[in-house]
This record gives C-alpha cells, sequence and structure tokens, in this order.
C-alpha cells in the first residue's frame, strides 16, 4: 500500500484536467488563490498549473510562513543570535530571508553561531547537549508548525530546562485573509484551503469565507491530484452558482481540526493585539506570543531586542500582487530593487513567490502562450 | 494569445539584460553561499577569477585546464564529518580530482596533495586517511608525485582540509566541449543521482534523521573511457555532477551552448532512500551533490550505444538516459514532470536549505 | 509517515516512504502502534491518515 503515490498518477491528473476544461465558460478568466505554500511548491514541483486551461490561473497567497516575516522581526532575530553565548536555530528556508541589513546567513559569516535545525525538538536537544549555552529557537510557522513548538515547550518546561528559549513569529492563517477580502480591489474568484493548517484548526474557520464574503474554498491536500480536484471543485460551485466550505482533503482534515492540538496552542501561546506581515502590514489578532505561563522561555523577554519596525519600501506592491490586482511585473520595484538576489517582498524572498517565479521564468511563460 | 503590453515587455527586456551582462562580484563579504556552486559561486568565478586571471584556459569554464596536450586540475576538499557512510575525505580528495580529469576527456596520470592538519588530530585517523588516499590513488590508477603539510591552530580547521592537484593526458578520441551542444543531443546519466550529499548530510547528525544511504564516491575515468570507446566524437561533453548537482550541470551547459534542455522526471534514477530523505528535508535530489556520477551529453545517433556502453561498466548498471537538448528556450532546462506538468529548474540563488513550507 | 516503534513519553521512531526514520512527537494523535500511517510536520504527529477510499 502505497499513500502517496496513487495520487500522483499522471492518467488521472489529465481525466481531471479534462474536466476542469469542461467546467469553466471559454470567456471568462478565473482567479484561484491557493492559500498555503506547501501547495504553492506542489503546483511548481509537478507542472500543475501547466495542465490547467489558459484562463484559470492560480495566484499564490500569503501561506509561505518564512516569507512572511518582516524585516524588523529578522533584525531581531539577528541581534538576538550575535549575543555571545547563544546558539540560534532556525528552519532552513528561514536563512535566507532577508531584514534590513542583511539574513541570518549574513549572521552565521560574520561568526553568530546559527543551526539549521529540521524540528523544534532537535533545538531543545541542541540545548540538552550544550548546557553551557544558550539556545534560542526563532519559531516560524502557520498553526501547522506552532503545535510542534508548543509541545517543544511543553517538553522544556517538564524536563525543567534553563538554557532554551523560544522567539515566537507563529502566525495564524485566518486575520491575512480577512484581511485580503476585506479589499475593495480583490479580484479573486475562490479559494484553495490550506490542507495542514486545517488539519489542526479544522475546516469551520473558514466558513465566513462564503457567508461573509461569498467565494468558495476549498480545503486541498498536497499531492498534484488533489490540487487539481480542488481547483475543480472551485470552478464547479462557481459553475453551479453555489459558495461554500468543500473539504477535499477529508481524508486528514476532520471539520473540527485536532482538539488536542488546539489545546496546547491554547496552552502555550496567545493572541498579540496585532503582527506585521511583510508587504501587507500589520493586521490584528494574528500573531502567536508565548503564554504567561510560558514567560520563563521567551526569548523576546530573554535578550534585548531591538523591536525597530523597518518599514517595507513604500513601492513595494507584494500586498496588491496577492490580491491579484496587478501582475509582477507591474510593481514598481519589479526586477530593479527587488530581484531573486536582492528580495524586498514575500513575493520574492521564495523562490515561489510569485514575483519570483515570473523573474526566472516568465521568459518561458511567454513562450509557451506563442507556441 | 494575449499579446504582451509594452510595460510587461519592458520588464522582460530588462531582465533579460541583466541576465546576459557578465556576472559581477559584488557583495561585501564571503558567504557559505559563495560556496555551492549556484549562482553566488558564478558570480565569484565569472565576476572575479576570470576577469583577474585571465588565461584561455581558464576562461573555457571547464572542469580542468588545457596545457598542450596534458589537463590540470585542482580540488580542496573540507567535509564534515571526514568519514561518512560509503567513503572519506581522503577517498573524495583523490577520486574528485582524477574525476574532473576524466569529464576532461584526459587520463589521470598523477596527483599532487596538499594536507592541512589541525593540531590535536588523532594519529590514527590520519593514518587512515592516508591509507584511504593510497587505496583510491591505486584504483584510480594514478602516483602521488608531490605533496605538502600544514598544521593549524586546533579550532582553526575541521581535522583536516585536503587539497589534490591532478595532471592527465588528452584522450585523442575525445572532443569534448560544453558549448558543442545540438538541439537532438540525449542526456545520460551514469548512475543513481544524489547519494553523496544526502549520506554526508545524514551523518553530520544535525537532523533527527536516519536512512541507509552511501556515499557514491569513485573514479569515473572507466565511464568515460567506456563512454569514449562507444560514442568517440559524437560525444559532445561529460560533466562531473558534484556540488549543485546535476541540475547545476545542466544549467551550466544550457547557457554555455544557447540551447534548452528537458528533462524527463519519471527517467531520472533516484534510489529511494534518497528521495525518501529529501522529501523529508524539503530538498530536490537533482541538487544534490554527488562524487561518482557524470552527465553524459552524447549526439542522437550513438546514444543507444552509448547507454549500452555505459550499463556494462561496473558501477554504472543504473545508468539511465534523462532528455534531450532542444532549441526553445535558449539558456533554460525544462523538467517533464512525473505528473505530465511541466516546470523550469534553475540555477540555486544559494546553498540548498531544508524547506518548512 | 508510518510508525516503526512508540517509545513511549509521547515519541515514536516513524519511517518515511522510502525507510528514512526519524523521532516525531506524536502527543496529539494518541497512542500509536506500529504500523499506523501519521501526517507529520516539523516533527510533529499533527493527524492520522485514513487509507484513501478508491
Amino acid at each position: 500500500m502505497k499513500f502517496v503515490d496513487e495520487f500522483r498518477d499522471a492518467e488521472l491528473g489529465r481525466v481531471l484536467a479534462g474536466e476542469i476544461v469542461a467546467v469553466v465558460e471559454p470567456g471568462r478568466h478565473y482567479k484561484v488563490m491557493e492559500v498555503c505554500g506547501g501547495h504553492t511548491h506542489t503546483i511548481y514541483k509537478y507542472g500543475v498549473d501547466d495542465l490547467l486551461p489558459e484562463n484559470v490561473e492560480l495566484v499564490h497567497g500569503p501561506g509561505c510562513p518564512v516569507c512572511v516575516i518582516p524585516m524588523g522581526r529578522v533584525d531581531d532575530g539577528i541581534a538576538v543570535a550575535m549575543q555571545p553565548d547563544v546558539i540560534f536555530t532556525c528552519f532552513g528556508d528561514m536563512m535566507r530571508v532577508p531584514g534590513s541589513d542583511g539574513t541570518l546567513l549574513d549572521a552565521k559569516a560574520d561568526g553568530a553561531d546559527i543551526r539549521m535545525v529540521y524540528s523544534p525538538l532537535d533545538a531543545l536537544r541542541i540545548a540538552r547537549e550544550n548546557p553551557d549555552r544558550e539556545v534560542v529557537f526563532f519559531a516560524v510557522g502557520f498553526e501547522t508548525t506552532a503545535p510542534s513548538t508548543a509541545l517543544t515547550l511543553m517538553r522544556a518546561k517538564a524536563e525543567g530546562s534553563s538554557n532554551f528559549f523560544c522567539f515566537s513569529n507563529h502566525v495564524t492563517i485566518v486575520p491575512p485573509l480577512r484581511a485580503l477580502l476585506e479589499s475593495p480591489d480583490l479580484r479573486l474568484d475562490g479559494f484553495i484551503g490550506p490542507g495542514h493548517v486545517s488539519t489542526v484548526v479544522g475546516a469551520r474557520p473558514f466558513e465566513f469565507i462564503p457567508a461573509d464574503y461569498g467565494k468558495p474554498i476549498v480545503i486541498s491536500g498536497f499531492e498534484p491530484l488533489d490540487l487539481l480536484q480542488s481547483v475543480y471543485l472551485v470552478l464547479r460551485q462557481l459553475a453551479e452558482g453555489r459558495c461554500e466550505v468543500e473539504n477535499q482533503y477529508r481524508r486528514v482534515v476532520p471539520y473540527d481540526g485536532n482538539p488536542s492540538a488546539l489545546q496546547v496552542l491554547e496552552e502555550v501561546f496567545e493572541l498579540r493585539p496585532h503582527f506585521e506581515w511583510r508587504g501587507l502590514g500589520f493586521i490584528s489578532h494574528s500573531g502567536l506570543k508565548l503564554s504567561d505561563a510560558y514567560a520563563d522561555f521567551d526569548a523576546e523577554l530573554r535578550y534585548e531586542i531591538p523591536g525597530v519596525r523597518v518599514a517595507d519600501p513604500k513601492a513595494c506592491q507584494c500586498g496588491e500582487v496577492l490580491k491579484g490586482v496587478i501582475k509582477p511585473w507591474e510593481c514598481k520595484v519589479f526586477g530593479t530593487a527587488c530581484t531573486p538576489e536582492r528580495p524586498i517582498g514575500t513575493c520574492m524572498v521564495s523562490s515561489e513567490g510569485a514575483c519570483a517565479a515570473y523573474y526566472n521564468f516568465g521568459r518561458f511563460a511567454r513562450e509557451r502562450e506563442v507556441v | 494569445m494575449s499579446a504582451i503590453g509594452g510595460r510587461e515587455q519592458h520588464a522582460l527586456d530588462m531582465i533579460e539584460r541583466v541576465r546576459a551582462k557578465p556576472a559581477r562580484f559584488k557583495d561585501a563579504q564571503i558567504t557559505m553561499a559563495h560556496g555551492a556552486g549556484g549562482k553566488a559561486t558564478q558570480t565569484l568565478v565569472e565576476g572575479l577569477f576570470v576577469p583577474a586571471f585571465g588565461s584561455e584556459a581558464l576562461r573555457q569554464l571547464d572542469d580542468a585546464g588545457v596545457v598542450g596536450d596534458l589537463a590540470v586540475t585542482t580540488d580542496s576538499f573540507v567535509v564534515k564529518p571526514i568519514r561518512f557512510p560509503g567513503g572519506s575525505i581522503g577517498e573524495l580528495a583523490v577520486n574528485g580530482t582524477v574525476n574532473d580529469l576524466a569529464v576532461s576527456g584526459a587520463r589521470p596520470l598523477a596527483l599532487t596533495l596538499s594536507l592541512v592538519l589541525e593540531e590535536g588530530l588523532a594519529a590514527e585517523d590520519l593514518r587512515a586517511e592516508v591509507e584511504a588516499i593510497a587505496l583510491a590513488a591505486q584504483a584510480a590508477g594514478v602516483d602521488i608525485v608531490a605533496g605538502d603539510t600544514k598544521v593549524v591552530e586546533r579550532g582553526r580547521c575541521d581535522s583536516m582540509y585536503v587539497t589534490t592537484t591532478g595532471i592527465g593526458r588528452l584522450d585523442e578520441r575525445a572532443n569534448l566541449s560544453p558549448s558543442s551542444l545540438q538541439p537532438g543531443d540525449r542526456i545520460l546519466v551514469s548512475g543513481p543521482i544524489g547519494e553523496h550529499g544526502t549520506a554526508v548530510m545524514l551523518a553530520r547528525g544535525e537532523f533527527e534523521l536516519d536512512a541507509q544511504v552511501e556515499s557514491d564516491t569513485r573514479p569515473l575515468w572507466p565511464v568515460a573511457d567506456a563512454l569514449l570507446d562507444a560514442a568517440g566524437p559524437a560525444l559532445r561533453c561529460l560533466r562531473d555532477a558534484t556540488r549543485g548537482g546535476v541540475a547545476t550541470v545542466l544549467n551550466e551547459l544550457a547557457r554555455a551552448s544557447s540551447v534548452a534542455v528537458l528533462v524527463r522526471e519519471a527517467q531520472v534514477p533516484v534510489p529511494a532512500a534518497v528521495a525518501g530523505a529529501c522529501e523529508i528535508l524539503g530538498l530536490d535530489p537533482m541538487y544534490v551533490a554527488n562524487e561518482g556520477t557524470l552527465v553524459a551529453f552524447v549526439a542522437p545517433d550513438a546514444a543507444d550505444g552509448a547507454l549500452e556502453a555505459l550499463r556494462s561498466t561496473p558501477g554504472c548498471e543504473e545508468a539511465a538516459e534523462i532528455g534531450e537538448v532542444r532549441t526553445d528556450p535558449p539558456g533554460m532546462v525544462l523538467v517533464e514532470t512525473a505528473f505530465g506538468g511541466r516546470r523550469v529548474m534553475d540555477l540555486l540563488v544559494g546553498d540548498p536549505l531544508p524547506r518548512i513550507c | 509517515m508510518r510508525v516503526i516503534e512508540a517509545r513511549g513519553d509521547g515519541l515514536a521512531n516513524c519511517a518515511g516512504e522510502d525507510g528514512a526514520t526519524t523521532t516525531v512527537m506524536i502527543d496529539l494523535v494518541g497512542p500509536v502502534a506500529p504500523g499506523d500511517e501519521l501526517l507529520v510536520h516539523a516533527g510533529t504527529a499533527i493527524a492520522r491518515l485514513q487509507e484513501a477510499a478508491a
């Protein structure tokens, strides 16, 4: 039995692609946002968008957790990492996200002891192995990753660890979606909902999208066939004039999520009044900090943190790109001040962000249209 | 189809101008990315070294430089830990250098060996590496003809750094050039990919992750020899897919020959354990280093014979044809995914970093 | 990932589809037995996988 291969079947993919063609109106242009960075990755890795008709466009959403960390927070992280006794740990892809004066990789080159981990548990192990050092875990991620941080902190507390600290940049998925939907110039027809986040929070928190904003959303799995099927389900809702939360990823996502996970989040974290997102500005109740019960582990209390807000350059238009209002090449800084080597906004930070993808592959997309 | 508006065309033209410009080295300091074999390495080599030294041999950006009928190459080896499943730094230092000669179409003749040792290195560790070097040199058919040793204070290097310089005689059958690729050429790999990088990464023990993967380190002259025998002048180019993996080789050659490269993902041999470890860590095996696997570009008529010759070479039983050279779009590598879609496979900006999202 | 062995203390050794093994926190999915399939994110099992209907 293989859980994965059967969902990557190319034959079924072609069948689904055919059904998508059958359900769209030829003259209409559809924009569907996949919210989750993991979905963007699957789409890119398997070339899923290549199988869609020309008039169905996938818009990459704000769900890449490392890409949305603003410059000021990266600067704060670097300030902690530069403390003499600190071993600073983070996920690999966080290391390339730019602050106002370089990345964590640059800080490592400057002598900071920065180590890549695959799970927060690895960071706690490093703390155990280095009792005379202080180990800081730079936590990023949505409700998918936050439970792992929470469980690790609970373990640290249980074993009486005194040299393990967490710098929380965890964020929640619903507030940025609401912020996008609130904007009057939104040009999206529907959403592909985040499967892994939903295993934790469930499908219920997304009910406001059809109820308050009249847009369909389909919670999707992460195999290419899952995504094709979810695109089809969004388009079918549009064709049939329906608008609801559908759960394509029912094999994993219970409608009410994972109650144990929600409970550990409740215990370890509390909502910040507001949190800044790269390219999207401040969003209320969108960030998680450590709760009072875990204050002893809070790196933001342990270290002096500059906490200086570094404004996104005014010309950066990631927000508009995310809303589908403008194309990457219409942004004022695209290709000049903002390039994959020196990115400014979230859409250029990740190689799969809309702007980076266009910068690298736009020429290819053009050839495809000509062919 | 939708015509491209003036403003979009302007943006695309600007990107093209930036791409076409010679790489410039503008960074304030060296980061790990400059050693990773991707774009940052390219700016260092093309923006600093080549303009400074400017020799014709260097300008070719081949794996080895040519002096008369000899090929010369040099390589430094820094690997942590120095021993890993399937090999060690000493074996790597011999194979890495003889392989740069082999893929340049030169039969390896001799090596020099330069050691930088860390104060406190255990004698038995040094002895083990010296033995590994001797065995690897014997297996590759080269003599070690000169050497040097330096010791640095504890903490100034990781156990030991090894530099080898190799000299080889250019083979008469070889007419290899990275700029000689023609549309229609077939692309072969000599064996399964991604083993060395995965084995070393796991051996570092930084991740709570375990998998049965061994480095593929081995000398490649017998492989190059078999290909030259089978394909002769129809063999356009060979590359050792080390740092940056197969993806980096394909990108470099697509650029050097101004052709497109199409890879059929389903035909790329990736060992199950490598695929599994890479999937968990969020890495693409196409970018992971190999130390005994080459990529061969062969004119279409000779491709089947070349593949057969590869497969009958010991250690290359799993050699495969993974794609072909196309005309458009020049300088780009396209992947036909196992799922039936297509995507672009670009050079990495820096080190391949495990992803979380 | 598939559970190989529950170690107690909320941890389990798990294997990916191709045999790579790692340590996973299983506090959120309740007791597991060898052979159970889990959805693992950043070292934590966040859900159990049901075999999909064909």
